[in-house]
């Protein structure tokens, strides 16, 4: 009793996700690491919905395959971020870190929700998630798909 | 077409008079006004005297600018409404914060709810690390010390 007096003031659960909803996804991220409750919170599917749908309502995002020579042999791809701001146009900015990544001549396909797909001719698929930093690579298309047979 | 005023009282007895337009900007304040006799003095229990005159202030603030404009409101009023909140907000110190934002839950003041909101969320989650969030929100840490270092090492570029 003596110790909650102590602590003083607590936000209920509800408000904090209404908050949280507000937050970029940086931030977020690193918050899971508060307790077990954040974590359970930001990691819960009504609450990502919740999030996608009120960030997408803020500002367009684009994001870029750039090209990087690292030397004359060697050329990676990475992926920027770009935000469309009002005001200021089309402005660089980069809240996650780059990925970069050794297929070249990569192609992004429509992206959906913030997810990025990325082949090569129908090949080495991968899936990007640039706001959580995180990629999955789906196994290639088995030959008579790929061959369209 | 005469103004009719609503009576709230806060929990500590403090009786703030204020005209209909002001006090429906609470979605809650309707039912209690059905539930209770109209004219009565509507009793809120969970706000103090100091939180309601903030909210009242709120209220009256953005009930004249969309009384005034009649919908089609400019863009220089619209600009004077978001210059004077962020004022509103900043005057406030941290515990006001807080109350004033269970309060615009309590009520169910929309716009107050999503402005507070948005200034905890800049001000005091933003960028801060974990342990600055959890001291600003009273936060207890349930973590074991492994569990933690490892939601950090998965996340660990959100760190940097």
């Amino acid at each position: 009793m003596e110790e909650k007096k102590r602590r003083g003031f607590e936000i209920p659960l509800d408000i904090v996700e209404e908050i949280l909803v507000k937050v970029p996804v940086k931030s977020l991220v690193r918050l899971k690491a508060v307790s077990r409750e954040w974590r359970g919170t930001i990691e819960s599917e009504s609450f990502v919905e919740k999030h996608k749908r009120y960030q997408k309502s803020l500002q367009a995002k684009i994001v870029t395959v750039k090209k990087i020579h690292i030397d004359r042999r060697t050329v990676r791809s990475s992926l920027e971020i770009l935000s469309f701001v009002p005001t200021n146009g089309i402005v660089e900015t980069c809240p996650y870190r780059i990925f970069r990544w050794r297929f070249t001549c990569s192609v992004i396909a429509e992206p959906c929700d913030g997810l990025l797909c990325i082949h090569k001719s129908c090949r080495r698929i991968t899936l990007v998630n640039p706001a959580t930093n995180s990629l999955r690579r789906l196994p290639d298309p088995t030959p008579t798909v790929a061959e369209g047979t | 077409m005469s103004k009719k005023n609503i009576v709230l009282k806060s929990s500590n007895g403090i009786i703030f008079e204020v005209e209909e337009a002001v006090a429906l900007q609470s979605e809650t304040i309707p039912y209690m006004i059905e539930d209770d006799c109209a004219n009565d003095t509507i009793p809120l229990a969970n706000v103090t005297g100091d939180i309601l005159a903030l909210v009242i202030e709120y209220c009256k603030k953005h009930v004249v600018v969309a009384d005034g404009d009649g919908g089609g409101s400019s863009s220089s009023s619209q600009e004077d409404l978001k210059n004077w909140d962020a004022q509103f907000m900043n005057d406030l110190d941290q515990s006001k914060i807080f109350n004033l934002l269970l309060a615009a839950d309590f009520l169910n003041i929309k716009t107050l709810f999503d402005l507070t909101c948005q200034f905890v969320a800049d001000t005091m989650i933003k960028g801060k690390s974990v342990e600055e969030v959890r001291r600003t929100l009273n936060i207890e840490k349930d973590y074991t010390s492994e569990e933690e270092a490892k939601a950090r090492q998965e996340n660990e570029w959100a760190f940097k």
